[in-house]
């Protein structure tokens, strides 16, 4: 298995020196992971889509325009980057919603799109396949927000048993979505 | 922050639900940005919760099944009304001309 740390140095390195794969394997690592910041930060999907599109290739300008290397990972200096950047976006998007419905700046990668429906679809078929009482659980968890108490009461399991239903069933789930996450990441995909 | 952490916490959901105190949130991206399995478990969560908002009808569906213990006094009142009924039926017809 790589080296995460070795593999981010060598990545930032690669996009200073403006080779374009580490472009794309930068993208690749990292959209996702801004992508769901913005969702956790907004609580708009449609404008964290938008955001993060923006937020993501305006940080790698930054990277890649940046000529001395921080002593942080890679990581780090992404995460840096991409809440200022989601947070002056977030606010752009606020104004322009205030006097038109004109877009963000447009920045199109329609293979991200893609996988992001190939991600749904996969969550969707998981779901399925799922238990009643497992989907049960996990509904009454994170959309209605409930505790293991809460729903033992409901579907007259003991606390300690939803919780492990719970925790099995969110295994499984990061197990199958994992290699999704993984697509095109830092081994080239 | 590290994964142990965030597991037995159940700082991933938490994070979704947005539960977490703003030095939280802090923490835990600082976290996930560099670990591909909490950021799985993060995607994971994020993904079924959009999804079941998504068709929530079988949500309450589900949350409202009665539990055992009812179930089993709504199967016995069911049998003493159909036993009420046949013993009914039963009378009227041997009493009937």
């Amino acid at each position: 298995m790589e080296t995460p740390v070795a593999t981010a140095e060598n990545l930032a390195e690669r996009i200073r020196a403006g080779d374009r794969v580490a472009a794309l394997e930068f993208v690749s690592r990292f959209y996702r992971r801004i992508l769901i910041m913005a969702r956790i930060r907004l609580r708009d999907e449609h404008l964290a889509m938008r955001v993060a599109m923006s937020a993501t290739v305006e940080v790698l300008r930054r990277l890649r325009d940046r000529n001395e290397l921080s002593q942080q990972t890679l990581a780090s200096e992404v995460l840096c980057e991409a809440r200022r950047v989601v947070d002056d976006l977030a606010a752009e998007a606020d104004d322009r919603a205030e006097s038109s419905r004109e877009p963000l700046r447009q920045t199109t990668v329609p293979d991200l799109v893609t996988r992001e429906f190939e991600h749904e679809a996969r969550v969707r078929q998981i779901l399925d396949a799922a238990r009643p009482v497992d989907r049960a659980i996990l509904g009454m968890s994170l959309v209605e927000g409930m505790g293991t108490a809460e729903i033992g009461g409901r579907l007259g399991m003991r606390p300690e048993r939803v919780r492990r239903r719970k925790s099995r069933a969110v295994k499984r789930l990061r197990i199958a979505v994992q290699p999704l996450t993984r697509v095109g990441s830092m081994d080239g995909g | 922050m590290d994964c142990g952490r965030a597991e037995s916490d159940g700082t991933a959901e938490r994070y979704v639900l947005g539960r977490l105190t703003a030095t939280e949130v802090e923490e835990f991206e600082s976290h996930y940005f560099d670990c591909d399995e909490c950021f799985a478990t993060v995607e994971a969560l994020r993904a079924v919760k959009c999804q079941l908002e998504k068709d929530r009808q079988s949500v309450p569906q589900l949350a409202q099944r009665p539990n055992p213990t009812t179930r089993w006094w709504l199967a016995l009142a069911a049998a003493v009304v159909a036993t009420s009924a046949v013993s009914i039926l039963v009378a009227w017809v041997l009493c009937s001309p």
